[in-house]
């Protein structure tokens, strides 16, 4: 996982390192609605803009790092 | 009661805080009773929210009851039943027309003065602060009742789980005096901001209940709070380490916290009651200022930041001094009642 969004999610939105494997659910990694409304604004500070119709639209952390990544690679 | 004599000082004035009182709605209303209606747990809106219970006004308490309540506590504290200009802020006006701040104003035995109503959402507060300074900055007022009044419960859909469990009702109010602005509870510059694009995102349409894009205000308030802020720190002269308490309107303890995150604040410096009251509008503010200078965490001397946003969307941040001045309320403190039924 990249450390930028690892950072993001262990410090500000506080999930726990038990929750950062890419199977786990957003769900089950407590990140509701309002965590990826953070989410989006707290990537866009790092200049990743990704947008929170499309962050919503992964389920798993797993397919969040990859959003992130592929992101990453197309700046 | 007459018009004031316009005083042509040339001295530039500030607006000095000088009487705070509030008023709760009569029901406690709690996350297992709306939960129940929505079928979702009580912890789910804890979670979600920061709200444990709401208070809530009966349908036959209106806007202007609630009003009276406030101001009738504010002249109390402020130590004279006096005023020059009352202003109602509030999103849910008992008519259409006439305005609500009249009749709270005759029922308060202040007729002949200026009395009328802003609309701001959950910002107008602030906003009717900035309008009383005007007032005074002209000497068209030496002393101003800013009432910051809403019954938003009652225009949310009680089936609604975004907007059910947020809001209660109550009011709150100020009375605000021309003075130094080197005094005690002189606020700084009222930073304020409008912007009309996402107006559909926080909505009440004529006749319907309120709409509500969650994620989209989530970060609108958090981004908009933040830069307001700031910006009415920095015209202060502060940085967020010269802050002792920042207060934010309480739309949301998750608002809050990331609000709080992004300027930097440890938790002990955010001043926070949602929990008890649900997001009562605009007069959150001072209802949390209230409850923390009853329960010791706001001192005189505290430099205190107030951030505030709400529906437009409509933002606006100040600062302040907090004075040596009583809270008065006219019903105990809804923790008070929380304890008591422990």
């Amino acid at each position: 996982m990249n450390p930028m969004l690892k950072d993001i999610l262990s410090g500000h939105l506080q999930v726990g390192e038990q929750s950062l494997h890419p199977e786990v659910s957003l769900e089950d990694a407590g990140l509701d609605s309002l965590a990826i409304a953070e989410l989006d604004l707290l990537l866009a500070e790092h200049g990743v803009t990704i947008g929170e119709d499309r962050l919503a639209s992964v389920t798993t952390v797993g397919a969040l790092a990859q959003l992130v990544d592929e992101h990453l690679v197309g700046r | 009661m007459t018009a004031p004599v316009l005083d042509s000082s040339p001295a530039p004035a500030a607006v000095v805080l000088c009487g705070l009182g509030t008023a709760e709605a009569d029901t406690i209303v709690s996350n297992s009773e709306v939960g129940g209606r929505l079928g979702v747990p009580a912890d789910w809106i804890t979670s979600r929210t920061g709200i444990t219970q709401r208070i809530c006004a009966s349908a036959g308490t209106s806007t202007a009851d609630l009003a009276v309540r406030a101001a009738a506590a504010a002249l109390e504290s402020a130590g004279k039943r006096d005023a020059d200009v009352v202003i109602v802020a509030t999103a849910t006006p008992d008519h259409r027309m006439p305005a609500t701040a009249p009749a709270v104003a005759a029922r308060l035995g202040l007729t002949g003065i200026a009395a009328f109503d802003i609309a701001a959402a959950c910002t107008g507060l602030l906003y009717a602060l900035q309008v009383a300074h005007g007032f005074i900055a002209c000497a068209a007022a030496q002393r101003a009742l800013v009432i910051a009044v809403d019954r938003l419960s009652h225009l949310t859909d009680p089936e609604d789980p975004v907007t059910a469990p947020l809001f209660g009702d109550g009011a709150a109010a100020l009375v605000v005096r021309r003075g130094h602005a080197d005094e005690p509870g002189a606020l700084g510059g009222v930073l304020l901001g409008a912007d009309g694009r996402y107006a559909d995102t926080l909505v009440v349409p004529h006749g319907k209940f309120m709409r509500m894009q969650g994620q989209k205000v989530f970060q609108h308030a958090v981004t908009r709070m933040s830069q307001a802020a700031e910006q009415a720190a920095a015209a202060a002269g502060w940085s967020v380490r010269d802050v002792d308490r920042f207060v934010p309107h309480q739309a949301n303890a998750r608002i809050t916290a990331a609000v709080g995150r992004r300027l930097g604040f440890d938790g002990s410096r955010v001043l926070e009651n949602i929990s008890l009251l649900g997001n009562t509008s605009a007069a959150s503010i001072p209802f949390a200022l209230a409850h923390a200078a009853r329960g010791g965490a706001l001192h005189p001397g505290h430099r205190v930041l107030l951030a505030a946003f709400g529906a437009g969307l409509t933002w606006g941040a100040t600062t302040l001094t907090w004075p040596d001045v009583p809270c008065v309320t006219d019903r105990p403190d809804p923790s008070h009642r929380l304890e008591a039924a422990r």
